[in-house]
This record gives structure tokens, sequence and C-alpha cells, in this order.
């Protein structure tokens, strides 16, 4: 640098061009999909615009939504929750438990559900942000775990009644169309919407999500935003518990509500990264409704719970490809200065 | 006839973005000749190796191998016509036998019944040849000691059938008796017929081992020889051989009050000299020392960023916890080594990646105010003069040298005392790096205690009211500000100030 | 259905995998057929055929009796009386017989009831039993059998968790250690000494003969099946289908799915309802679905189409009170007692058939309301034949 004449600098990229371009296109795919879906529906099920399958449709909205706000966090930070369903259970059987189907009781159960709740969500934060553990695998142990504990605890038979005064959650509807908890969601999601869009909370939410390091080297406590993901994730799975256990009034024995399928599925299909930190609640909605149209829309077909599986999986994969080849075209910005200038 | 050249460049020349690594650069090592490639960190040196061996592909000129031109596509093509690198990062498999590693790439080769009990003959004789006769073959690399694993691989080298072997400084794993080892094969070899190209910063080892002498400076050719012809004192002037040019501002004066006072500091895990320092206002001091030399360790340790083994450290007089959070609420910040990975969130906007450090400074009870935020960004912008085309614009669409301001920008919102800056200019063009040399002058000049570590000297001398050198972790010796001094921090930093 | 394919819902649900449903759909069709073949071969030897044959007819017609069913006729099948004098032994060990159990495990409350009230009637006839858990997974099983094998006890009860197991209970068998599969089948090739189950056709014709003769052998009926591809449920629907494609004037509209789960077979009802408004009738092969689907019904004001389902305790108390016309039997899981009893049968050389097809209540909503338990556990099959002090001591009743 013996001469350093003051080189022009580089000419700004045209526009943030990419950024938006590609936060559109993110919409434009999930919304296809739900138009192919609805056509088809239209086709084979002249019935699905009825009136009451449209609630149906809604409902479903409702109750994989509420999961799959608490899956999109966990997902924006890098992870994934598998042990929604668990919590889910664990809620139904601790409210049904505990109160014996007894109004009285209601709110003490609901507080100890919340309990339970958080102490899934503490040991999924723990495995993973003390421990390492992939969170995968923690949130899969913690789900086989309450299985387990479910089971030994009711030997094998869980069973009991939700207190009735909960029946407005799972089974109410505004104007008679809007299941209850399809408000439930909306407020959930607007919420989530703002605190993610307009608050520190939520920047550093992305900013964790998006490159660990250097948000903890900028002074975020990156643990404490990852946790906090996790715990927020069991508790709308102990939402989703509530709104599920009330919907049928009694245990479930079979348990079976796949919502971390559903859950993951939604927020992908919305375009949420399962590398983190990228998508919004806008996405997830939208992944949501999409797939609450397709699941009803199959069980109008008269397909079984494998053929909803398959088509749960491919829609996941189909997304997951359509994220995938995004990523494989990075901007050649990014290509360039990848590599080490010097040496 | 043999070859006058067993390999070689011609008029090679590379570039970055925003960097020319390799300027018209020639070279070439005869058949039988050790021939050490000499130069400063940045010189150029793994560059040109990287153009030798074929994974990188010049901009211009050629590599030349037994007087032929070539071009080589992949590592393969070069290990096809025996050129055979062993690199300074160590490519050992370390799940793998030793026997498995010294044989690798070269299984195939034989077949039948005879094949094992063959191979393993083979890789005796290679070990034997590096003093690691000894060695059971069936021990796990990963469980051998560095420089075992270095003479592994040297081993390995052997086995093929080499014309040329480059070795990229062995000596940073190697010492004493195995060092010693390590020139007898050479010598061996080189006896035999086969060229060494030998990257070394030990100039004692130059003395002993070479036979030529090339030394490259800022990607660019300055002279070659034989080491009969270079005394310790050229090679030195050769390889710093600058002056310190005006680019640099003039330090304002500091300050008498210590800002930051370091006493006995030891990062934790490390296994070295405690490091006392102390730092005024308005103090820029510069770290110097090869590359490994613990410079980044120590900052990275008074950032907090890593965790303190021993030693205590204030700030104002006031001690200073060795967290993370409390050495920022302290206002000591770091600009990380590795931008991209720890200074910035590439998928961000600028403006959010410049408020990530002060959230609270643009929100009330948590919720981000937009027209703050924009404020503060402007605010940052004007000062440092960052060119992107909004506050909107993501961090990973900006030049190098812009991505470097969004850095300090965003510790400059915390309002720091003391800035820790590693290698500031890395992958910066000429441009922006004067830039920033005058933003670390300018912001010194308000009283902030600066300190710089780099691995250009020309940078930490111009910066720098004083330099400390490294070496080993420890601080072997301090430097005032002068332009001539870059000989003596480089005999410093190479341990061979007589 | 709360038996045998409810043990395997954990691990369905968790595979998600099309590819496993697959490959049951086919192990499915496959033991069907070889089952058929097994019997005419084998034709010739069989001991006290005609007694034999007779109890096999009796599990039949007393649920036509309960049902009010006048022509229900058996599916072929063939039972034979064990050659007794082959596997008469005095006990290996000491002078008490050990019988190894290889069990599903506690993961559900049928399979905790099964191993409870094999071991409580083991301590009753004084034998001892070595038990092994497959925990509702067969490649557990396999394993558990072969250990269990090694032992060397008198004799083995097996609850087949799938055919995979197939060549353990070969390998039992051979080595002189006869093999009682209970609640369960496996294909004849596996060589089990004697099979005690309850026969999944006879339920699923059975329901729909009942549907059958409810709707005048007209209308539009749906069918409510537990798992696609899981074997217990398909050999039920399989003869549900049979039967009801006898009748030309009954169309099955659609076929649902409801995991044996409350929940989704509510969700699927509500699909039904806004789709079929006008069904005349629901086979359901599970309790916990009907509830449901009584559920959905009642939330849509409409009235319950007559419904079939096993007897559990809580579809029973849902559907008290109302006039829903049901249909119930169960598959009991205090079948096992009779799975040891088969089993030490065989050691005393006391005679024994090959095939017992279990006999358990049936019955409509005439008489159904006498059999709620409103002290007892909601998942429990009602009437129970386990003792009263071992429902008490699991906490499945009040005392």
């Amino acid at each position: 640098m013996t001469t350093a004449p003051v080189t022009t600098p580089p000419a700004p990229p045209t526009e943030a061009g990419p950024g938006r371009l590609a936060r559109a296109s993110s919409f434009i795919a999930p919304l296809a999909g739900l138009v192919v879906v609805l056509i088809l529906a239209a086709i084979t099920t002249p019935q699905f615009f009825s009136f009451e399958v449209s609630r149906l449709v809604l409902f479903q909205v409702g109750l994989i939504g509420i999961a799959a706000i608490g899956q999109t966090l966990v997902l924006l930070v890098g992870g994934i929750d598998l042990s929604i369903s668990g919590v889910m259970a664990l809620t139904s059987v601790v409210l049904a438990t505990y109160s014996a189907g007894s109004d009285d009781k209601l709110v003490v159960g609901i507080v100890l559900s919340v309990l339970a709740g958080l102490a899934v969500g503490l040991v999924n934060a723990g495995l993973v942000v003390l421990r390492n553990v992939p969170p995968f695998v923690a949130t899969f142990a913690s789900f086989v775990l309450i299985q387990g504990v479910i089971i030994a605890w009711t030997r094998g038979a869980p069973s009991g009644d939700i207190p009735p005064a909960l029946s407005w959650l799972g089974g109410g509807r505004l104007f008679d169309f809007i299941p209850v908890p399809l408000i439930v969601f909306a407020i959930l999601a607007l919420a989530t919407g703002l605190v993610l869009g307009r608050t520190t909370a939520g920047r550093r939410v992305y900013a964790t999500g998006l490159n660990g390091d250097a948000a903890r080297m900028s002074g975020i406590r990156t643990g404490i935003v990852i946790a906090a993901c996790y715990l927020i994730s069991s508790l709308t799975g102990v939402l989703a518990g509530l709104v599920n256990a009330s919907f049928i009034g009694f245990v479930d024995a079979a348990l079976v509500r796949n919502l971390d399928l559903d859950s993951v599925a939604a927020a992908v299909i919305g375009g949420i990264a399962l590398t983190g930190g990228k998508g919004r609640i806008a996405q997830t909605v939208l992944g949501v409704v999409l797939l609450a149209v397709l699941l009803t829309w199959l069980i109008q077909l008269g397909a079984g719970g494998g053929a909803q599986l398959v088509v749960s999986g491919a829609v996941i994969l189909l997304a997951v490809f359509l994220q995938g080849r995004r990523f494989f075209f990075p901007s050649p910005t990014t290509r360039a200065t990848s590599m080490k200038g010097k040496q | 006839m043999a070859p006058t050249i067993a390999l070689g460049a011609r008029e090679v020349t590379k570039s970055f973005p925003g960097v020319r690594a390799l300027e018209n650069v020639t070279f070439a090592c005869a058949p039988g000749r050790v021939h050490a490639l000499l130069g400063e960190n940045g010189a150029g040196k793994s560059t040109l190796i990287k153009i030798l061996t074929g994974d990188q592909a010049p901009d211009s000129g050629a590599v030349i191998v037994g007087d032929e031109e070539m071009s080589f596509g992949s590592p393969r093509d070069a290990l096809a016509v025996g050129v055979t690198p062993v690199y300074q990062e160590l490519t050992v498999l370390p799940e793998m036998s030793v026997l498995d590693n010294v044989m690798l790439g070269h299984e195939s080769a034989r077949r039948g019944v005879l094949r094992l009990r063959e191979q393993r003959e083979h890789a005796r004789r290679a070990l034997e040849r590096v003093t690691l006769g000894g060695l059971d073959l069936n021990t796990i690399a990963g469980d051998l000691s560095l420089a075992n694993q270095q003479l592994v691989e040297i081993a390995r080298a052997l086995v093929s059938k080499s014309n040329v072997l480059i070795l990229d400084e062995p000596s940073a794993v190697l010492s004493g008796d195995k060092l010693e080892a390590l020139h007898t094969v050479v010598r061996s070899i080189v006896a035999e017929g086969t060229a060494v190209v030998y990257i070394t910063h030990l100039l004692d080892e130059v003395r002993d081992l070479a036979d030529d002498v090339t030394i490259l400076r800022d990607g660019r050719f300055v002279s070659t020889g034989p080491a009969s012809e270079y005394p310790m004192e050229r090679i030195v002037r050769e390889m710093v051989g600058r002056q310190v040019d005006s680019v640099f501002p003039d330090p304002a004066d500091r300050r008498d009050e210590v800002v930051l006072s370091v006493e006995g500091v030891v990062p934790r895990g490390a296994d070295c000299v405690p490091v006392s320092l102390e730092l005024r206002a308005g103090e820029i001091v510069g770290l110097a020392g090869l590359v490994g030399s613990g410079r980044s360790r120590l900052l990275k340790t008074l950032a907090g960023v890593r965790q303190r083994g021993d030693g205590r450290v204030s700030v104002g007089g006031r001690p200073l916890r060795a967290s993370l959070g409390a050495t920022i609420g302290a206002g000591v910040v770091l600009v990380p080594e590795e931008r991209k990975r720890d200074g910035l969130v590439l998928e961000l906007p600028v403006g959010q990646n410049t408020t990530l450090t002060a959230l609270g400074s643009i929100s009330t009870a948590g919720w981000i105010s937009g027209a703050r935020e924009a404020a503060a960004y402007a605010e940052e912008r004007d000062r440092l003069g960052i060119r992107s085309s909004s506050g909107a614009q993501l961090a990973k669409q900006l030049s190098g040298g812009n991505q470097q301001k969004i850095v300090i920008a965003k510790w400059l919102r915390v309002g720091p005392r003391v800035l820790l800056l590693d290698e500031p200019t890395r992958g910066v063009d000429v441009g922006a790096k004067s830039e920033i040399y005058r933003i670390i002058t300018e912001l010194a000049a308000q009283g902030m205690a600066i300190l710089v570590a780099s691995s250009e000297l020309p940078e930490v001398i111009g910066l720098s009211h004083r330099v400390l050198v490294f070496r080993d972790g420890a601080v072997v010796g301090e430097v005032a500000r002068d332009p001539e001094s870059s000989e003596k921090i480089m005999h410093l930093a190479l341990g061979t100030e007589s | 259905m709360t038996n045998t394919a409810f043990r395997r819902r954990g691990a369905v649900r968790i595979l998600a995998a099309s590819v496993g449903f697959a490959t049951l759909i086919a192990v499915a069709g496959c033991s069907a057929e070889r089952e058929g073949e097994g019997t005419t071969a084998a034709a010739e030897d069989c001991i006290n055929a005609d007694e034999a044959q007779a109890s096999y007819a009796e599990s039949w017609s007393s649920v036509a009796d309960a049902f009010g069913l006048t022509d229900f006729e058996p599916v072929e099948e063939e039972v034979c009386e064990v050659d007794a004098t082959v596997w008469e032994a005095e006990p290996k060990q000491d002078d008490t017989y050990r019988i190894a159990f290889a069990a599903q495990g506690p993961n559900n409350s049928w399979g905790v009831l099964s191993e409870e009230a094999l071991e409580y009637h083991a301590d009753e006839l004084g034998v001892d039993v070595l038990y092994a858990s497959a925990n509702g997974d067969a490649t557990t099983q396999v394993d558990n059998i072969e250990q269990l094998t090694s032992q060397d006890p008198d004799a083995m009860v097996v609850v087949p968790m799938g055919e995979g197991i197939s060549g353990q209970v070969k390998a039992a068998t051979d080595a002189g250690i006869p093999v009682v599969l209970c609640s369960g089948v496996l294909p004849d090739s596996a060589g089990a000494t004697s099979t005690v189950t309850r026969q999944y056709d006879l339920l699923g014709s059975a329901y729909a003969e009942w549907i059958a003769s409810q709707i005048g052998g007209e209308g539009k009926v749906a069918i409510l099946s537990g798992l696609a591809g899981v074997p217990t449920a398909e050999y039920q629907k399989a003869a549900a289908e049979k039967t009801f494609a006898k009748y030309p004037g009954i169309e099955v509209v659609t076929t649902q799915y409801t995991e044996w789960s409350p929940t989704v077979a509510k969700t699927v009802a509500q699909n039904l309802i806004a789709s079929y408004p006008d069904l005349d009738a629901i086979w359901s092969d599970s309790g916990y679905g009907s509830v449901g689907v009584i559920q959905a019904y009642q939330e849509a004001g409409k009235e319950v189409p007559p419904i079939t389902g096993d007897a559990i305790n809580d579809f029973i108390q849902a559907a008290e009170g109302t006039d829903v016309k049901y249909a119930l039997s169960t598959f009991p899981p205090e079948m096992s007692s009779t799975c040891l009893d088969t089993a030490v049968d065989l050691l005393k050389g006391e005679p024994v058939l090959n095939k017992v097809y279990i006999d358990s209540p049936s019955f409509t909503n005439e008489d159904g309301a006498q059999y709620a338990r409103e002290d007892c556990d909601g998942g429990l099959l009602v009437p129970s034949s386990a003792p009263e002090d071992l429902l008490v001591s699991l906490g499945i009743c009040n005392a």
C-alpha cells in the first residue's frame, strides 16, 4: 500500500432486491399449494365448501396453529420440538387426574398442567442449551420420556374426565361458525407476529437463529433466548392439549394427535427455514391453513391415517426441497467474499 | 537429462476480491535442491503453494513441472506428476491407523495375497526414514502427538514417488530431535534428486538446510538466489522491506489516565506466560506476532469471549468480571477476526446489525422504535462513511470494508471505552483500509483506548503509539512507534534477536 | 378395538411410515391365504373332529343369539384336538411347571390386564411364570422368545406381536416346548401347538350382520376402521365388507380411520355429518371410536345412527340414557388365563384343541345398560371375567 489511492467504493448492490423478492416468493409456493388443494377439493368433494366443512377446517386451523406458533419459535432459533404431542398428552392426563372432572378443581388443574409443560420445556432447553444435545434428539427423548411417565403413572390406561367448564375452549364457537381454538390461534399469531417483528425479543430470536456466534458476541444471551423459545413451545403444547382435551371431554387414551408432525409441517410448508432465523409468523399461518385444508380434504376423501401421513410427509419434503433450492443459489457477493481474501 | 526446473511458476498472478494475492511472481526450484520460500504472513506464500499444487488456478501465468508448462485442474493432477505437498494444516485422518494413513492413496496400487504384507513393509520403511521406525502400525493416528502426526504425513509423502516435496512450515509443529530428523530426511531425499520446497519462519533452518532462497513480499517477488548470499539481516530486511507510508494518520497524543489494566492474564486452557499490560485513554497499542502467537487468544480473553484462566483485568480502576456481559457492560468490546462468523448476522439488514448490541437504546419496554433505529444507523453511517443502499440492505451484500465498518458501528453504539480490534483490515480493499485507519485514529483521539492485533507489520506500526510483540503466547518485547522498527519486530516475533 | 392392534398404535404413530403400512397390508393378505391352505391339508388326521368343530360353532352361535341374527354362519375353519400324548410331561425342574410368558407388556390397559390375569391365574394353579415383555414390539419379542426358550420352560404362552416371531416360535416347539398362542394368530408354519384367541372375522361380520338386520338390508353405511394396514383392523374390516357385499341394498359410502381415538373419531364423525347427513348406520370396530361418534352427533343435534364397537365401559356409559342403538362384543384381555389353562392342560395330557376360540359376551342396547361399571375405569372391556379382586388391586375398579 505504498500508494493508497482511495479506490472508488464498489457500487452498492442494486436495491435490497433479493431480500424483498425472496420474501414475496416465500409466500408464492404455499399460496399456490393452497389454491391447488382448494381446486382439487372442489372437484373431488364438492361438499368441501359447505358451511359445516368450512367450520371443521377452521377448527383444524386453530388446533394445529396453536402448536405451530410454538414450533415456529423453536424453528427460528434453529431447533425443533418433537415433544409437543407429549406435552399435550401430559396436559390432559394431569388435568383429568387432578380434577377428576370437577369444575372446582379446573383452575388448579390448569396451573398444574402449565407447570408440567414448563418442566418439559425446561428439560428440552437444558439439554439443548447446556448440554448441546441436538434438538431433534433432546425433544424426541423428552417425548418418549413423557409417554413412559404417563404409561407408568396410569398403568397403561390413562383415563378420566376433563372439567366440563372448559368445554367452551375445544367445542365453543363464535356466531356458531368461528371455533374458539381459531380465535385463540389468531390472538397468539398476532401477538407472536408483533413480538417477532417489532420487539427487541424478536430481534434477538432472529439474530440467534441466523448466527448464534455473532449474536452471542454482540452481548445477546443466546442461551436464554433459545431456552425461552422451548418454554413457549411447551406452553403452546399445554394450550393445544387443553383445546384437544376439552374437545372430547375426557382423556383420550390413544393420545394420538400427532401435532409434532403437523406443527413442523405447517411451519415448513409456510416457508420457515429448518436452519433457523428465516421466516415470519404470517408464513406459518399460511402453512397452517394449507395443512388444515389438506387434512380435512383427505378425511373427506376417506383417506386413511396412512395416506394422511404420506401426504403430510410429501408436502414437508416438497417444502424443504423448495427451500433448499433457494439456499443453493447464494448471491454472487456471498460466494466471492466467502473465500479468504489474503494468504 | 534432468530438467533444470523441477517445479516452478512463471509470472503468476492471482487476485481475490479486493486483494491482489500474487502479482507476476516467478519461482523456480531445481532438482536435488532445498529451496526456502520466505515471506511475512500474507506475503503470498500459501497462495503460491496452492497454485503450485493445483489447489487453485492462477489468473495468469503458468506452473512449470520438469521444464514443461502445466495446467492443473485439481490437486490430483499435481500429485500425478509427482508434486506432493505436506500442508501446515494436518490432513492425517485421526480415526484411521498409522498404516492406513501412510498408505492412503496407494492402497490399490498392489493387489493379490502379498498386498497387505507389502503394504506394511512400505509403510515401515517410510516411517523409519522419519524416525518413527518403532511405531506400531496399528496405532490410531489421532492418538499420536501433533509432531508425530506431522511425521506420519511426511512419511505418506515419501511413499509416493515424488519429484517435488513441498513442506509448508513443518517447524510450526516439529522441534528438537524431530526437526533434526526431518532435516536428515530432507537431505537424503534431496541427495536422491528430489526437489524440496521448504517454507519456514525459522531463519536458523534456512541457514542449516536451504540451498536456495526466494523471498516474497506483499504478493510480489523480491529476490532469489543461493542461500549463501542471504545473511539473516538481508532476509529480514527483504521480508519486511518497506517504509511505513503516509496512509497512516499520526495518532493524537495519549492521555495519562489508565483505562485498561491487565495483570497476569492467562486464557483458560492455554499454557503460556501470563500477560500484563496497561492501556491509556487515547492510546493505540499494536499487537504483533506470527499467526498462532497468542494475540487473538488474548483479545478474546480480554473481551470475555474466551474464559480467563487466571489474572486480573480492571477498567478505569474497577475490576472486571470475566464474562461477556460484564465486559460489554464495562465498555470493553471486540471487533473479531472472523467477521462473517462472529461479527455479523449476514442475513439481517445492516441497520439491525448496527443496533444489535444496544437494543435497549432503540426501544421502549422492548418495543423497537423504527425511527430511533433508523436514526442510530444514520448516525453511524455518517460517522464511519458506510456505503449501503439503505439500512434495510442485508449485511451480506456489502463489501468487506463496509461490513467491517458495520461491526465497528455496532460496538460504537454501546459507547465503548476500550476497543479491541483483531485483524481489522483482513479481506478489506486498499481504499477501505485507509478509511478504517482513519476511524481508528479518530476514535483514539476522542479518548478511546485501542488494542489492534494484526499480521501486517506496517499496519501495526503505522497505527500504534507502541507495539507489543507476541511469541508463544507471551509478550517478548515492546517497540515504540517508529517506521524503522519493523525489522526489530520481525526479529522479536521470529525469536532471532541476537 | 382395544386388542392386539391397540398395542401397535404407538409404534405406528411414531414410524409414520407408509411403507410399513403397505407391508402390513401385504402380510395380512398373505396370512389369510396361508391359514386357508393349512386347514384343508390337515383334515385327514384330525383327532376328534366333530366335537372340536362343535365348540368352534358355539362361539359364533352365541353371538348370533345375542345380536338376534338368524342367518349367521361361521367362516370355514378346521378345529382339531391336539395329540395330548406328545406333550404330556413331568415338570422339568422340581415339581412345579415353569410356564414362559412372552407378553405384550403393560403399554396399555389391555396389555396390563392381559398379563395380570395370567399371573393371577398362575398363582391359582400353582405354576411358575417366566415373564418377558415385548413392549408391543415384534422385534423385542423375537429376542424375548429366544431368551425364554433358552431357559427351557415346560411350556410357553406367547401374545404374538407380529408374524416376525414365527421362526422363534417354531424353534421353541422344535426344542420340545409346547407353545400356546394367546390373543392373536400366526401362520401354520410357525407350528404353534395351540392358538387361543377370539376371531376377528367373527367380530367384523357379526357387527355387519347386526347392522344389516337393523336397517333391513338397505341403506347407507360408513365403516370406521382403526388404523389402515394394521392386521387386527384389516381382518375385521374385510369381514365386514364381505358381509355388506351380500346385501345389494347396502351401500358403504365411505371408509374412515379413527386410530382408535375418540378425538380422531369425533373429527371424522363431524366430517361424516357434513358430508353424509343421511347415513343409516355406522360400522365401527372400536368403542373408543364410537364414543367420539356419539359426541359428534349429539353436539350437531342429530340422531345417532345404529353403531357397533367393542364393549368399553366409557361407551356404554356415554350411551346410557340415550336411545342410541348399538351392538357390542369384546376381545377380552383376560382370555390369557384360558391360554395358561391350555398350556397346563397340554402338559398334563388333557384334551386340548389346536384352536381355542374364546366366546365372550356380546350384547346390544337392549341389555347393555346393566354392564356399565360406574366404579371402573372407562377403558375396561365389560363385562369382564377377570377376578374382581384383581381389578381392584390394579386400580381399574374401586373396591
